[in-house]
């Protein structure tokens, strides 16, 4: 009998908790913690920053990387990912920047609206190649002179409401991250145009990229907020991207996020942690694609009462692409309503993975929490792996989860035949609404059909093949 | 008149500490020695006069559980248990093994009189006890067996039905070849510890093509201090055949915690079919959280023939702590899994109870439905697997968990994993958490119901679905337990 076959009471998926986890360290950890040591010079920032970051990498070495033996990583083995610790990627130089160029003017002519854009290329953010025009209300500072100008944001940037914690690649983050965007959203603004944050990485060498952001949405603040993540080279990357939201009381962010196709050789970690006040609203809806092993998972945790979170997303996988979506949801504030629907087409050898955590507190009462992941599995070799956790300690609330996994279904596949439309066809059909579905949900129109039109060009490819 | 004793009665059966199973019986006993070494196992297998083969088989378990580390991955909490303070065998003192009952001690089968578990068949026969329904018992009292009964009725059908002990003899082909072939020696820490020191526990074999004539039953009973209770109970039906098998639990009120690290494993052969149904009360401690039985059992079904079924039904309302996952590995093809369960926790008890369902084979299916009431400062956690191999093609699922919470100080968690890795499989999963509703409570109490009659009366309505899988005389003894249970938690 195979591991997976046999007893999971035998199967140690342990996180002890408060023990102590003796870790035989990798080639990748030792070197991890060579670099910490000799990269000190680059971390700029006040001492209350440095201690924190010798914290989160006492932290991380206690925890070491993550694999199957982490609960919270029960399917994604980072550690056997990394093979080794690449070098972090070098300051992006004039060469660096003409090369991606091509990719951020594609985007601009995509743009079926303005769009103010920030690029943080290598984890570094890149003036030349962001909008240059600011809406009033609205406040963009590089997390690089955040930290040296000693500004408050960028403390907050990095506390980010100690959100995940416990996790072993938030902590790397916290350690090694030096770059990013710092976005500032004032009290009642109200920003017309999308917000976007373009997380590329030029891929000109092997390297690491560490970058720490942060949107900052003050009081009554409103903004809609596009996050998109580029590879534009085939060499072997280590990212790990954190981001921070940080919605201030009735505030409203809406954000959509798009992961485009990365190498097989990439490593691709993209965290989201989101703090939320009294009566604010969240709403994410992420169109992912695949990599050689992508994990985004997202912490949020709605501090003031009456808050509501939406998250919703697609995922897209083919070849032998690794897609992991892991939340954790934390109710400690009465009254707050959270939702989660995600939706995944996994194609021949790929793999998705969903998990979702909801905890609610023992004073969260009258928490409204829904939970539904679905995948329809087209190819033989295809796998999906969901783990939809309830973890409830008040008594008054509503809380569910619902999770399925199957193929097509054959009398809908027959249904649309029958009306003469052929079996391919008929097929991106079917999938193309199962994907709407959740995209449907986007209230932009034209986002809305620009992330269609990325699922149809998908679907298209899988026809050709 | 009447009714004012039925008042009293009523308001004398509403205490705290519920748990009418907690007498003692002063029983003259024997034991191993203290603490666990290769000794003791040597000693246990030596008791039981068992072959060099076992004694071999339980070593091997022993040096590997010595190896092995403690899980922790369960939600619940514990001090460390010491190993090396129990008594890993306590057997009631009487010469030579009982030849029938009137040599059994009656002091023992006071004691199961005291539980209503009929061991003297003529009684069930003239119709004293119950329906009338017969119901085969092997009664096991700490470590070893006491009675079984209806034996010559069960082996005219040609169906085997006694303590694994005295299987070791008169069946040794078919222990042999079954015994760890489900839950290997290896497994897991507590069915490696079980393996090296387990005592007693009943042995069921129902030969092809045989309905078992009646329902098989096994009453346990932990009696003495100190000690651990290591059940091992093995169930093998051929091609064809079909048995309903009950099991039930009950221990003494004792202030300090008691182990009980059982193995059950079932085999099915093609067209045979399995219903292994229990009710679970072991003393779960009293109000402030002391005493109580540490319940890590593992238990497991190998369908192992092409269309046979294995259905799991719980009532779990006792112990301290309970780890258990009743299984099912759907190897034949167009097997079937069920497994239904209610899981009741109040005071401190600690439950993390699930299931596994693996689809390795083609076409086959399980059902999933779990009903967890937490209540007190109690939790509750639902943890189980549905697993399609890549080769399990047209593998269906369906799972259903709800939770009850009763109170704010109680939890309700639900950890499941759903891992298909066949496009063809079509799993479901639902769950859902809800207390229950001011609007129902005021209905029943305006018909005028109690606050505790009201509750009962929902939590009834709320895991009906699973007590309707319960053979008759236990579902009512189940609903019965419910009410017991759930008692002090409202108000």
């Amino acid at each position: 009998m195979s591991p997976q076959q046999s007893e999971g009471a035998a199967r140690p998926v342990a996180e002890p908790v408060g023990a102590v986890i003796s870790v035989l360290r990798n080639d990748a950890e030792k070197a991890l913690a060579d670099l910490f040591a000799n990269s000190r010079a680059l971390f700029v920032g006040s001492a209350e920053i440095a201690q924190r970051r010798e914290a989160a990498f006492a932290r991380f070495s206690r925890l070491g990387l993550p694999n199957r033996r982490v609960e919270s990583w029960h399917y994604t083995d980072l550690r056997g990912a990394f093979k080794s610790a690449l070098p972090l990627a070098a300051m992006p130089d004039a060469q660096a920047r003409a090369s991606v160029r091509a990719r951020i003017e594609a985007l601009r002519a995509a743009d079926t609206q303005a769009v103010t854009r920030l690029v943080v290329l290598d984890g570094v953010f890149e003036v030349e190649l962001s909008s240059s025009h600011l809406p009033e209300g609205l406040r963009v500072t590089p997390t690089c002179n955040a930290l040296i100008a000693g500004d408050a944001c960028a403390a907050r940037a990095f506390a980010a409401g100690d959100l995940g914690q416990g996790d072993a690649a938030v902590a790397l983050n916290e350690a090694f991250a030096t770059g990013g965007v710092i976005i500032e959203v004032a009290a009642g603004a109200m920003i017309d145009h999308p917000v976007e944050i373009v997380f590329l990485s030029s891929g000109r060498a092997a390297h690491a990229i560490y970058s720490r952001s942060a949107l900052l949405v003050g009081d009554g603040g409103v903004v809609r907020f596009f996050e998109r993540r580029l590879t534009h080279g085939q060499q072997p990357i280590q990212r790990n991207e954190t981001l921070f939201v940080d919605l201030g009381q009735k505030s409203i962010v809406r954000h959509v996020a798009v992961a485009e196709h990365e190498a097989k050789s990439a490593v691709d970690v993209a965290t989201t942690l989101v703090c939320m006040a009294a009566d604010a609203e969240f709403t994410s809806t992420s169109l992912q694609f695949g990599a050689g092993l992508r994990r985004r998972q997202i912490f949020a945790r709605m501090d003031g009462p009456h808050a509501r979170c939406s998250l919703r997303g697609v995922g897209l996988l083919r070849g032998d692409e690794h897609s992991d979506t892991t939340i954790v949801m934390e109710h400690v504030a009465p009254g707050c309503e959270s939702r989660e629907t995600f939706n995944h087409i996994v194609d021949n050898d790929a793999t998705g993975i969903f998990q979702g955590k909801v905890t609610v507190a023992a004073q969260a009462q009258k928490t409204d929490g829904k939970m539904k992941s679905r995948a329809i599995l087209l190819a033989e070799g295809a796998a999906m792996y969901n783990k939809p956790e309830l973890e409830i300690f008040a008594d008054d609330v509503t809380c569910g989860h619902g999770a399925t996994c199957g193929s097509l279904d054959d009398n809908q596949l027959f249904y649309v035949q029958s009306r003469g439309i052929p079996k391919a066809e008929a097929e991106a059909l079917l999938l193309e609404g199962f994907a709407g579905e959740v995209l449907d949900e986007i209230g932009n129109e034209q986002t809305r059909d620009a992330l269609m039109d990325e699922v149809r060009a998908w679907l298209a490819q899988r026809g050709q093949k | 008149m009447a009714a004012v004793q039925e008042t009293v009665d009523k308001v004398k059966s509403i205490d705290v500490d519920a748990y009418k199973y907690g007498f003692v019986t002063d029983i003259e006993s024997e034991r191993s020695a203290k603490g666990l070494s290769e000794e003791t196992v040597r000693f246990i297998s030596a008791k039981k006069n068992e072959p060099a083969w076992l004694t071999e088989w339980r070593l091997d378990a022993y040096r590997r559980w010595t190896t092995m580390r403690e899980p922790n991955w369960a939600r619940v909490h514990y001090p460390k248990i010491e190993y090396q303070d129990l008594y890993y065998y306590a057997a009631p003192k009487s010469a030579a093994g009982p030849k029938s009952l009137d040599e059994v001690d009656p002091e023992l089968l006071r004691t199961y009189e005291k539980l209503g578990i009929p061991l003297r068949e003529r009684e069930i026969l003239a119709g004293v006890q119950g329906a009338g329904t017969r119901v085969a018992v092997d009664a096991v009292f700490d470590s070893v067996s006491v009675a079984t009964t209806f034996k010559a009725e069960l082996a005219k059908a040609g169906v085997i039905f006694c303590p694994i002990s005295e299987a070791v003899h008169s069946h040794p082909e078919l222990v042999q070849k079954y015994l760890g072939s489900v839950v290997p020696v290896t497994d897991n820490y507590f069915a490696t510890l079980n393996s090296a020191v387990f005592s007693d526990g009943s042995f069921v074999y129902i030969p092809p093509g045989v309905r078992c004539p009646m329902e098989l039953s096994t009453y346990f009973r932990i009696n003495e201090q100190n000690t651990g209770q290591f059940e091992r109970t093995l169930i093998i039906a051929d091609k064809g055949s079909y048995v309903s098998y009950l099991e039930g639990c009950t221990a003494p009120k004792r202030d300090e915690n008691q182990l009980h690290a059982a193995v059950v494993e079932l085999v099915t052969l093609d067209d045979a079919e399995i219903k292994y149904s229990t009710v679970q009360n072991w003393y779960p401690g009293d109000s402030e959280g002391r005493g109580g039985i540490y319940n890590f059992v593992t238990k497991r079904g190998d369908c192992r023939g092409a269309r046979s079924k294995i259905s799991w039904t719980q009532v779990e309302t006792g112990s301290a702590i309970t780890w258990k996952y009743p299984s099912c590995i759907l190897r034949g093809d167009e097997s079937r899994g069920e497994f239904y369960s209610i899981a009741i926790s109040n005071g401190h008890q600690q439950v993390d109870s699930g299931t596994k369902m693996l689809h390795l084979g083609r076409n086959t299916s399980s059902r999933i439905i779990s009903k967890g009431i937490s209540a007190g400062q109690s939790n509750n956690t639902y943890r189980g697997q549905v697993f399609a191999h890549r080769k399990a093609s047209g593998a269906r699922n369906f799972t259903n968990c709800d939770s009850l919470l009763i109170g704010n100080r109680c939890g309700a968690h639900t950890v499941p994993y759903v891992e298909s890795r066949n496009s063809s499989a079509q799993f479901e999963h639902e769950a859902t958490t809800s207390k229950i509703s001011d609007d129902q409570l005021f209905y029943c109490m305006q018909r005028g119901l109690s606050a505790e009659e009201a509750t009962a009366l929902i939590v009834n309505g709320f895991v009906r679905d699973v007590l309707q899988q319960l053979p008759m005389e236990f579902a009512v003894e189940a609903q019965k337990l419910i009410s017991v249970s759930l008692e002090g938690s409202v108000g």
